[in-house]
């Protein structure tokens, strides 16, 4: 099967002005997706028939069509959703942990409280510093100190690396001393219209998290999002009252490739409430949409029991949907005596990091907690996109983040950073796995340049790269094979035909390794003002 | 004139159309990089056509409403009451059908940890049931109490979940039933099902209830007061009343219903692991309840009962072998009767599941129950189950001849509880199928 890295979509979409393989600000390097519009309407979704209507609506039917949001280099424009980070730059181990916070979290000095929380299952309430920051304060179970806080935490430097709009999410200690009840703050009444807050409600929400042994409470401040709420984005479709929300979501390579992050750090709970658009006003009153990830107290080794609280993973979490018919189907009439293969998973648990391991995982198997259209449309150029992103977390990236977490027991941390590390290393050895995982590819000299991501990970040793060379006519799309220019090299480098062409095409498989290294990597170079630069990329899947 | 007309108006179009233009290129300009020609001006021009047809987001209908339950602008269907009267659709006895009524209930009346609870219930077939608590009654959190329908078989404490248990409850209750279609079939193991009669069983109760959680696993519970019965001809129409086809010998107590006064001690152990949905774990229940007969004398008895269950997983937690053992005598006092309405029965939906409700009654009752049961999913069980037991005159008899039956079983299930059920059973008499939204056992 063949990938186009030209988005299949906007060909069909765009008026027939041109037939060109190439564009002249081919690769797209910056989606300006910001044009500026009135605000959009508030969604809010609920969140069970959330779950019943991915169960059962929104499901594929055959293979999916390419995505659509990538450059001709099948990268991902940076973008409102998304901006390229670790992806395309080195990251210092400072940069990662500092993550996208802007300050040191809440101000020192008297916190008021200006509303109480209503929705998730964590206790919370709102607050605001002495700066005037606002702050949504969230807690860990008496039971499981430091276990959500540190998820939520960790999982925000992961993902904001990784390249996603995240908010800033700080571990902070306070004392009950510290908080002030606003005249004005109100607690929600299941059933009833908000009332008043009363120091007994604080006293309540207080009274079921964890204390330190000096009286401090340990909570996860997350700051205010700079923006107008619209609620969360959906993964299918587009948000109609949005003009630059051009490309649905399903076929948006960002959101697909984030089933690879969030099987890696075990977020289940990437679903759309736990995602929040903001209305990003200009200074004309108009505005756009930027798209944020939120709320990743539940990844990782946290999660939610039975009875909607905090807690270490459910053993489904990853491994089965709420709904999913197969396993229910197979049991019911097996007698019970076919069992899921993960409940017999034995887990390293730890209080502080709950239930993570990197054993029976697999990364193309893992599942959040019911269907995510993107996610289902995920091809194998789409994972192997984000596998390129997780390959570039190194180990002492994946420990420094860890680190974040503020763990008190340092052999928790040791394990979860182990277990990231091994879980990072089954996602590079499947997905540079299902395709020739060449990348880096530049021109050096009078050669193009490149590195097989699959062999530089350990996975089989190349013995040759098969070549050939094509000329490209840009203006039809006609390519013609270049006479004698095929061959092979040994090296990760092939030299470039003579002539003056203004477009070559080079494919190249790789001879060794793995059986899926053969398929193709068509490279396009275009000479511009006598400089030759990679143009193009498709990869057969 | 027309001519300087057209000419003014073709001046004006052209305006609009250079500051048409002018927008256009001020825009434009702004975006250099996104120049006719470009991908970005291809992409530029995706957006540009979606901004003739904005639509807001609007959710559908039932997502509208699940939205408002979750936002807690409205409470849950099971949460409507007005001034604490909460409107409710159940059943009320084996045989009732589905009886309407209203439950009052204010838990923690003025933060005094007192409780006051009633209830009026009136079914399809006739069946009436009222009653009202007020004490500090077995509860969890704002949920309704866990309170004796029936007198004897509650084991209140016990009932409640882990971590909720009232150290201490004690409260006054009175209870009043009206059944009218109460299967009597004879007394003993050979009664026949041709022999269907049917009476009207009235009685009332007024009781003080007593109990303390002396550890997390067990709890001791008395209760005492004073039962007023009345028993009067079946209403369903299908069958001979029991005073048309029985004797007072064949079934005691037909012709004349003393009032008892009634004193019972439970001693209850529990090490389930969730008393309402358990996967493994046991529990023991011992209860002797006597009835002193204020009348002639003639039907005081004293009744002895156990019941212990154990739950055993099978290799996995999607496997558990439920086991239950019940066994009840009834001894009378100075050579009298115990009175038919008031003898323990077998048939119906928790105990022989192959036979239909009250099918047998007599003053000894042994039950044995087994379910292999397996979850498909954790909401999602089935279970094979085996019922046998019998009923008898003397406790010598009652374990030879069990009846006995075999089915399938399907239950839906929360976390804590057994939301529905759906059990089919095949006992000597044919099939029997029941729907319960509780659990067996």
């Amino acid at each position: 099967m063949r990938l186009f890295s030209i988005p299949a979509l906007v060909l069909a979409s765009a008026p027939a002005t041109h037939a060109q393989r190439f564009l002249p600000d081919d690769p797209l390097r910056v989606d300006r997706d910001d044009l500026p519009i009135e605000k959009p309407g508030v969604v809010e979704l609920a969140t069970a028939w959330d779950v019943v209507e991915h169960s059962f609506w929104h499901r594929p039917s055959g293979s999916a069509p390419p995505a659509v949001n990538v450059n001709t280099l099948g990268e991902v424009p940076d973008s409102s959703w998304f901006e390229n980070r670790i992806g395309a730059r080195e990251m210092s181990i400072e940069e990662l942990v500092r993550g996208p916070n802007q300050v040191a979290g809440p101000a020192p000095g008297p916190w008021t409280i200006t509303a109480g929380k209503s929705q998730g299952i964590t206790p919370g309430f709102t607050i605001r510093d002495d700066r005037g920051d606002v702050y949504f304060l969230k807690f860990d179970p008496i039971p499981y100190p430091n276990l959500s806080t540190a998820a939520d935490v960790i999982g925000t430097k992961f993902f904001h690396a990784i390249g996603y709009f995240v908010p800033e999410n700080y571990i902070a200690y306070f004392r009950r001393e510290q908080l002030v009840i606003a005249p004005d703050a109100k607690v929600p009444v299941r059933g009833a219209k908000k009332r008043k807050m009363m120091p007994a409600d604080l006293d309540s929400i207080l009274a079921r998290v964890p204390h330190l042994p000096d009286g401090r409470v340990r909570c996860i401040a997350s700051r205010l999002l700079p923006g107008e709420p619209l609620g969360p984005h959906k993964y299918w479709g587009t948000r109609r009252d949005d003009p630059n929300d051009a490309f649905p979501h399903e076929h948006r390579r960002d959101l697909r490739g984030y089933r690879v992050f969030s099987a890696w750090l075990n977020h289940d709970d990437s679903r759309s409430v736990n995602s929040q658009d903001l209305f990003v006003r200009d200074a004309d009153g108009k505005g756009h949409v930027k798209h944020y990830l939120i709320d990743f107290s539940s990844a990782l080794g946290s999660g939610s029991d039975a009875a909607r609280q905090i807690a270490p993973q459910n053993p489904r979490a990853g491994n089965e949907y709420i709904l999913e018919l197969k396993p229910i189907v197979k049991t019911a009439f097996s007698f019970g005596l076919w069992e899921r293969p993960w409940r017999k998973v034995k887990y390293e648990t730890y209080t502080e990091v709950g239930r993570i391991e990197a054993e029976f995982f697999e990364p193309q198997v893992w599942r959040p907690e019911y269907p995510n259209p993107a996610f289902e449309r995920m091809r194998l150029a789409d994972a192997f996109w984000a596998a390129r992103i997780v390959s570039r977390f190194s180990d002492e990236a994946v420990r420094a983040l860890v680190g974040a977490g503020e763990f008190s027991d340092a052999e928790a941390e040791r394990h979860l950073a182990d277990t990231l590390i091994r879980r990072r290393d089954k996602i590079v050895a499947y997905y540079f796995r299902q395709l020739n995982p060449l990348a880096e590819l530049r021109i050096e000299g009078d050669a193009l340049a490149f590195a097989n991501l699959g062999e530089r990970a350990g996975l089989a040793r190349v013995e040759a790269y098969e070549y050939e060379w094509h000329v490209l006519e840009n203006r039809t799309g006609r390519l013609d094979p270049l006479p004698a220019a095929k061959g092979e090299s040994v090296e990760p480098r092939l030299a470039l035909p003579p002539g003056g062409h203004s477009y070559l095409m080079a494919r190249i498989r790789t001879r060794g390794g793995e059986t899926a290294w053969r398929k193709a990597v068509d490279v396009y170079i275009r000479k511009e003002g006598g400089v030759l630069n990679v143009v193009g990329i498709e990869r057969e899947e | 004139m027309i001519r300087r007309d057209m000419s003014r108006l073709a001046s004006g179009a052209l305006a609009l159309l250079i500051m048409a233009l002018a927008a256009a290129a001020q825009e434009t300009a702004e975006r250099p990089d996104e120049d006719p020609g470009t991908r970005a001006h291809e992409w530029r021009q995706l957006r540009e056509r979606r901004f003739a047809k904005l639509v807001p987001y609007e959710a559908g209908l039932v997502e509208k409403q699940v939205l408002g339950f979750e936002k807690a602008e409205r409470p849950s269907i099971l949460d409507l009451n007005l001034l604490g009267f909460y409107p409710r659709i159940q059943s009320i006895a084996h045989g009732s059908r589905t009886a309407g009524g209203v439950r009052f209930w204010k838990p923690d009346i003025g933060s005094t940890r007192l409780d006051a609870h009633g209830s009026v219930f009136y079914s399809i077939y006739g069946y009436e049931f009222y009653d009202v608590q007020f004490g500090r009654l077995p509860h969890s959190g704002k949920s309704f109490p866990l309170r004796s329908t029936q007198g004897v078989e509650v084991y209140e404490l016990g009932n409640l979940a882990p971590g909720h248990r009232t150290a201490l409850i004690l409260y006054g209750s009175a209870r009043y039933q009206h059944y009218p279609r109460t299967r009597f079939y004879g007394t003993g193991p050979d009664s026949q099902a041709e022999d269907q009669t049917t009476f009207l069983d009235q009685r009332a109760y007024y009781e003080l209830v007593g109990g303390v959680q002396l550890s997390p696993h067990f709890s001791l519970t008395a209760r005492g007061g004073y039962v007023q019965a009345f028993v009067g001809p079946g209403e369903d129409e299908r069958f001979p009343t029991t005073q048309e086809a029985f004797t007072d010998a064949q079934a005691p107590g037909l012709e004349a219903q003393p009032d008892f006064l009634l004193v019972s001690g439970q001693a209850f152990w529990d090490r389930r692991d969730k008393p309402a949905n358990p996967k493994r774990g046991a529990m023991a229940a011992l209860q002797v309840t006597h009835l002193e007969d204020r009348g002639s004398e003639a039907f005081g008895f004293t009744r002895i009962a156990g019941d212990v269950r154990g739950f055993v997983p099978l290799g996995s937690v999607q496997r558990t072998l439920a086991l239950r053992s019940y066994l009840s005598s009834d001894d009378p006092e100075n050579g009298g009767s115990v009175p038919f309405y008031a003898q323990e029965t077998l048939g119906g939906s928790h105990t022989l599941r192959g036979f239909p409700s009250d099918r047998f009654r007599d003053t000894k009752v042994v039950l044995f129950q087994a379910e292999y049961r397996w979850e498909a999913s954790p909401a999602i069980e089935l279970a094979l189950f085996a019922d046998a037991g019998r009923v008898a005159p003397r406790v010598s008899e009652l374990f030879s001849d069990l009846e006995a039956d075999g089915g399938i079983g399907l239950r839906l299930k929360t976390n804590l509880n057994t939301a529905f059920r759906i059990d089919v059973a095949r006992g000597r008499e044919g099939w029997q199928a029941f729907a319960r939204f509780n659990s067996v056992f």
